[in-house]
């Protein structure tokens, strides 16, 4: 993930990160074992907290042409796709909430391949715009 | 299902992590300003 590249930046500019899934157990083990990813991940399997931010079930934009294209990749490259016995049909997001709890940023992903690309999440920091009138931009690829 | 806006705030929640520790928001922070959450999909 090439979030965690960035992460340093982040915490350069105050952010923490923390990963959500509904994921548990082995794949979720094997998953951290191949991302070697270090981030915090917060286990909701009852999916409360996707609830709580909004987060959808779509079976129609699961299994549209870009996600089709992306498995199909996948299979071509010749990598394995894996049945985790997760929901297939839980869409994903990013949020960025200030230390008071208040959402900064909302990102709700139209599909399983949809995520911010890179230079274009733009974070409007309160702080900055109230002291000095920049942009935070923050370069994820998630 | 109501979705979020910049804004809004949130319910102060506690999460398990995969590490086993219990989280809660502030727990996340770490001391930053800021807490980037990403809410992952299926991960096949």
């Amino acid at each position: 993930m090439q979030l965690q590249s960035a992460q340093p930046e982040f915490e350069q500019n105050g952010i923490s990160i923390a990963l959500v899934t509904f994921e548990e157990g082995h794949w979720l083990d094997r998953w951290r074992e191949t991302t070697q990813i270090h981030f915090t991940i917060l286990l909701d399997p009852q999916k409360n907290l996707y609830q709580a931010f909004g987060l959808q079930r779509s079976i129609r934009r699961t299994w549209n042409l870009p996600t089709l294209w992306f498995y199909a990749q996948k299979l071509l490259r010749g990598e394995k796709l894996i049945a985790t016995g997760g929901d297939l049909h839980q869409l994903g997001g990013d949020f960025i909430l200030d230390q008071h709890g208040q959402i900064v940023l909302a990102y709700y992903s139209h599909d399983p391949t949809d995520r911010p690309q890179p230079n274009t999440l733009r974070v409007k920091s309160k702080e900055n715009v109230t002291e000095s009138g920049w942009w935070v931009q923050m370069k994820m690829l998630l | 299902m109501k979705l979020l806006q910049p804004g809004d705030r949130i319910v102060p929640f506690t999460l398990p992590a995969a590490d086993g520790k219990i989280y809660s928001f502030s727990d996340l922070l770490h001391g930053n300003t800021y807490l980037l959450l990403v809410f992952l999909r299926h991960l096949g």
